[in-house]
């Protein structure tokens, strides 16, 4: 059996290099190269299916969406202050609710940003999924709801505990989505949010592809 | 065997018997312009001999390069054709006549305008939409130019089908179109989308 990391987790470490491939859930390590090349999905932990829960909550707090859900049409966001993004070859970004930008906007080959707010909503463009390492969606002051081309639907309050924010992770692992409601001190900006989920704003330029 | 109009087919094992498999590639082009753009993806269903997809699961597309049912695959484009003086193709799907499940008796192929909300939902600023069914080798057996007659409508077109034909595979032109674009797809072949 190949070695495998004892922090093999995504969201514990991060340690591949820009520009290497990024699965979302392979470290690289050394003479690892035959387990680093099978597909993630089916080293990953059980999850209930997006739409077979309605609601996230501190006790259920992950969801992960089928390779379909995660790869058709826009993912919709709602009640939302704020997204942040980051990309492959660790570009990140982020966007409010009211347009307020800094980093870099990742703009796709169909002429859309991978991430990026429509009217109100927070919308990623699942056909470039494949570019996505990961995102956050900032609750506002209300709850998040979020759904896919198929219909399915979750929500999360807004705060899942007194005096807490609630932050909704989303991260590709291989070809699927994973959802997850994490908690932050509400007084917190969006600042603060970036520094504790490792993101660093890149130089504020629009990424072409 | 040339070039098939809509309803054509030809028995591609009854034609070479040595044919253990092909590729069917898919391509187009995009009329440029400002704004977002029409992004068409090809898909390919598992069906069985009721016509609809096996499972809803059984599909593949760029996020899901194989099924459970094996022998059928999504493979990366060839992105030395254009260099080489060969067709380009936008995507591919490799066919292993010899792996594929009883239980499979026809593989659709379809492709659908990506339904993003911010729109170009429809195949109106997409020309020149293809399939080509090739051999392992490369060569051309055959293709179809499956350009919508209405493309400001269109949102999904099922291109044509492989389907088993006496002891082997044949491959038949479609062409057929759905103005409610993968919705109408998935309710038609049973897929969860």
């Amino acid at each position: 059996m190949p070695e495998q990391h004892p922090l093999d987790f995504p969201y514990l470490t991060r340690r591949l290099p820009p520009g290497q491939h990024d699965d979302g859930l392979t470290l690289p390590r050394a003479g690892g190269a035959g387990f680093a090349s099978m597909p993630p999905e089916p080293r990953l932990y059980p999850a209930p299916g997006f739409g077979v829960l309605p609601q996230l909550t501190e006790r259920d707090a992950v969801v992960r969406l089928n390779p379909r859900q995660s790869a058709i049409g826009s993912l919709f966001v709602t009640g939302s202050r704020g997204t942040a993004w980051e990309d492959n070859m660790r570009v990140t970004g982020a966007q409010s609710v009211h347009r307020e930008q800094i980093g870099t906007i990742l703009q796709t080959a169909g002429g859309r940003p991978l991430v990026g707010y429509v009217n109100r909503d927070a919308v990623v463009a699942l056909r470039h999924v494949r570019e996505l390492r990961r995102a956050l969606f900032i609750a506002g002051s209300g709850a998040l709801a979020v759904q896919t081309y198929d219909g399915s639907t979750a929500a999360v309050a807004g705060s899942l505990a007194q005096g807490q924010r609630t932050v909704l992770t989303l991260l590709r692992i291989g070809s699927v989505l994973e959802l997850r409601a994490e908690s932050v001190p509400g007084e917190w900006d969006d600042g603060e949010i970036w520094r504790e989920f490792g993101f660093t704003m890149t130089i504020g330029l629009v990424r072409r592809r | 065997m040339g070039t098939l109009g809509a309803g054509e087919s030809v028995a591609l094992t009854g034609q070479d018997p040595a044919l253990t498999g092909v590729m069917v590639a898919m391509g187009w082009t995009v009329e440029s312009a400002m704004g977002p753009q029409p992004e068409p993806v090809p898909l390919a269903i598992l069906c069985g001999d009721d016509g609809r997809a096996l499972t809803p699961e059984h599909l593949v597309f760029f996020n899901q390069l194989t099924t459970a049912s094996p022998g059928v695959a999504f493979a990366a484009p060839d992105s030395g054709a254009a260099a080489a003086g060969r067709p380009a193709d936008a995507e591919q799907v490799d066919v292993d006549f010899s792996q594929v499940p009883p239980d499979v008796a026809r593989i659709a192929f379809v492709t659908y305008i990506d339904p993003e909300v911010r729109g170009s939902g429809s195949f109106a600023r997409v020309e020149g939409l293809h399939l080509r069914v090739v051999r392992p080798d490369g060569s051309e057996l055959v293709r179809f130019d499956a350009s919508p007659a209405n493309p400001e409508e269109a949102q999904a077109v099922v291109c044509g089908e492989l389907y088993r034909y006496e002891d082997g595979w044949a491959f038949r032109a479609l062409g057929r179109t759905y103005e409610n674009g993968l919705a109408g797809v998935g309710a038609e072949f049973g897929l969860d989308v």
